[in-house]
């Protein structure tokens, strides 16, 4: 399909669903034409700040021959069954992390996608953030030596602009939602499995039923041992905070976000700080391609135009799902699970 | 639409590496010639980049016929090799300080008006994301009228001397003044919409030993309009720091402050002493060098897309260079225009 545009349905009108239509509407060869969301007015809502169309039902877009792909950014139980309604319209999918809450489901995301015909390609978005792929080259260039630690830490204040990260049923809490992204992170930067898992979690109690606070311990088969840290248990006058530390024979590497802003506007008012690599403020004027969602989105786009395997299968990203159920499952055992 | 023909008019200046590489990255561009006056730098850039090396700038325009060059020679080349390009009626993007006089300069803004190609000085700093946030915040009024600008682009002592012609006079043209006034001159003439009108500039005894330029200096520039700005391009940074240098900027404006700090965002390296020594900075966000020849590429396929830094960009920033070194010297302010 190289000469003819891809026509993109965003499935799901909250936070996620705008950040990738936003990133959608700069990518070459692609258009997103509508948006859908159960809550029709939220649909409608975000279809006319983009322009485009408005619908309440997935399903009236997969009966549409023009649409080719849709992105599904809607609350994580409900991927599995649109994954494999949309295989089986013959649309692509790209779908947002967790892949799934529990291992059935995602093995029968995998076997979908696996026998469809169409690229399926999890979210998993650290792998397209700047700074996590300058982290891998230094791993994989040696500058590190043989890696033997890691430590991440990844904090947010609550999110409560939604009612369903806060159910533990339905997200996952902080050890699902959340920690899945350093998770594959590293699976993908040490190229390696985690073979044990040990790991505690929090619930605050104001936070509603899900756990907000996690330190997850992961022994990797060729002995790397790695910490993550996942919190919802931030103030939300707390910045969003991404940390990640490496060490090894040759010695370490160190990110952390807080300290990486490159632009801080104080006023009277306050303090408002900017990274543009993450803000495409004005395409017109600052067309930076380095915006990891629209990196994510444009590869996605890529791959299908050209294609291309994606390099996030659903297949891949289950051993991801794995290693988090097996971290809730230390949690509520109180010993170090066996993968 | 065909492929942009790209060669280079001197690759001495490190920036060469840079933009190749960005060319790369282009589809509407490809490098095929390289021009060095030393075969040999011309024939190992070549080589490292698949482009043919020539002895001879006439000779490569004639066989390459390229639509575009880049001049990146030592600074006291950039005349000779720009005069020649724009004769050619070829498009040039010309390394900064486009002259390191005041007349070259004047030759070479009355050639780029007499040919009427695309010239693009290679003001780097204004295709940088983070400056051009701010740029935009500040067109936007979000800190009203800007009062001063505290700037400093100070580099690590390596940076310079792994080019000998850096510390060269009669190639350079001058030191620290001469290799980063240019570029601090240009981003606060860019912020502030306003001309220099008196600049004030001491020099400091060397750092770096056995160097026969000024390594260090500071400079106090006050724009029209009361607007005070402060410049330090000084290659002051020990051999330790973790980095090629920095370039940063505070902004105060009649309504809040903007502090920018454009090569922040990095992945911090530190090494066991007996494997490599020391510390590194991996710097991981926007590359202007490729979102500046994106915009010069541009500027050549679209005629009403116009370039974000002129030769009268380039021109202002070589008078603001000129007259801190006359202050220098002289000991007392300097009035510009010169």
């Amino acid at each position: 399909m190289s000469n003819k545009t891809l026509n993109v349905a965003v499935i799901g009108a909250g936070f996620m669903g705008e950040t990738h239509l936003a990133s959608w509407m700069l990518v070459q060869g692609a258009k997103p034409v509508a948006v859908v969301d159960i809550v029709a007015e939220r649909a409608r809502a975000l279809a006319s700040r983009y322009n485009i169309e408005a619908y309440d039902d997935i399903e009236k877009v997969l009966r549409r021959p023009d649409i080719d792909a849709v992105d599904i950014c809607t609350p994580t139980e409900t991927h599995v069954v649109q994954i494999e309604r949309a295989v089986e319209a013959g649309k692509h999918v790209l779908v947002e992390k967790p892949l799934a809450l529990d291992m059935k489901s995602g093995e029968r995301a995998a076997s979908i996608a696996e026998k469809g015909g169409v690229k399926v390609m999890v979210a998993h978005v650290l792998r397209y953030f700047s700074e996590y792929r300058k982290a891998k080259e230094l791993v994989d260039n040696g500058a590190l030596g043989e890696v033997r630690q890691v430590r991440s830490s990844r904090r947010g204040s609550p999110p409560r602009w939604t009612d369903w990260y806060l159910d533990e049923k339905r997200s996952g809490g902080v050890s699902l939602d959340l920690v899945i992204h350093d998770i594959d992170f590293l699976r993908w930067c040490l190229e390696d499995e985690a073979e044990r898992v040990y790991a505690v979690e929090s619930r605050s109690g104001e936070n509603g039923s899900a756990a907000d606070h996690a330190f997850i311990l992961l022994k990797f088969k060729r002995g790397v041992i790695a910490q993550a840290e996942a919190s919802w248990a931030q103030p939300p006058t707390a910045p969003f905070t991404m940390i990640l530390e490496m060490f090894g024979t040759r010695g370490m590497l160190k990110y952390d976000n807080r300290e990486n802003v490159p632009v801080v506007m104080t006023k009277n008012a306050g303090v408002s700080t900017f990274s543009p690599d993450r803000l495409p403020l004005s395409p017109t004027k600052m067309p930076f391609p380095i915006d990891p969602y629209y990196r994510e989105i444009e590869d996605f786009a890529r791959c299908i135009l050209e294609d291309r395997e994606p390099p996030v299968l659903v297949s891949d990203a289950i051993k991801s799902l794995k290693v988090c159920l097996a971290a809730k499952e230390s949690a509520r055992r109180g010993e170090p699970v066996s993968l | 639409m065909r492929e942009l023909k790209f060669v280079f008019a001197g690759v001495a200046h490190v920036h060469s590496h840079g933009y190749a590489m960005s060319l790369k990255e282009l589809k509407e561009a490809r490098l095929v010639g390289v021009y060095d006056h030393s075969p040999e730098r011309a024939k190992i850039f070549g080589q490292k980049y698949g482009a043919t090396a020539y002895e001879n700038l006439e000779e490569m325009f004639r066989r390459e016929r390229p639509d575009a060059v880049i001049v990146a020679s030592e600074n006291a080349r950039h005349a000779e090799l720009a005069v020649k390009t724009m004769e050619n009626g070829i498009h040039i993007l010309c390394e900064k300080p486009i002259t390191t006089t005041l007349e070259d300069a004047k030759r070479v803004v009355s050639a780029a008006r007499r040919a009427g190609v695309v010239f693009q000085t290679c003001f780097v700093m204004r295709y940088h994301s983070a400056t051009l946030t701010v740029k935009e915040l500040l067109e936007a009024g979000a800190i009203g009228e800007i009062r001063a600008i505290l700037g400093t682009n100070r580099l690590n002592v390596n940076s310079i001397l792994v080019e000998p012609w850096f510390t060269d006079p009669g190639l350079s043209g001058g030191g620290a003044i001469m290799d980063h006034t240019a570029h601090l001159a240009d981003i606060m003439r860019w912020y502030t919409g306003s001309e220099i009108e008196s600049i004030y500039t001491e020099t400091g005894a060397n750092i770096i030993p056995n160097i026969r330029v000024e390594d260090n200096f500071l400079t106090i520039a006050r724009f029209r309009g009361n607007k005070l700005c402060s410049i330090d391009g000084s290659w002051c940074f020990p051999d330790t720091y973790p980095s090629w240098g920095e370039f940063t900027l505070t902004i105060y404006g009649s309504d809040g402050m903007i502090a920018v700090d454009a090569f922040r965002q990095n992945v911090a390296q530190l090494s066991f002493k007996n494997t490599e020594g020391g510390g590194r900075l991996h710097y991981y966000s926007s590359d202007p060098n490729l979102e500046m020849i994106k915009d010069f590429v541009k500027c050549i396929i679209d005629p009403s897309h116009k370039p974000r830094a002129t030769a009268e960009d380039g021109y202002r920033a070589t008078e603001a260079t000129v007259a801190s070194y006359m202050s220098a010297r002289e000991g007392r302010p300097v009035a510009l225009p010169l």
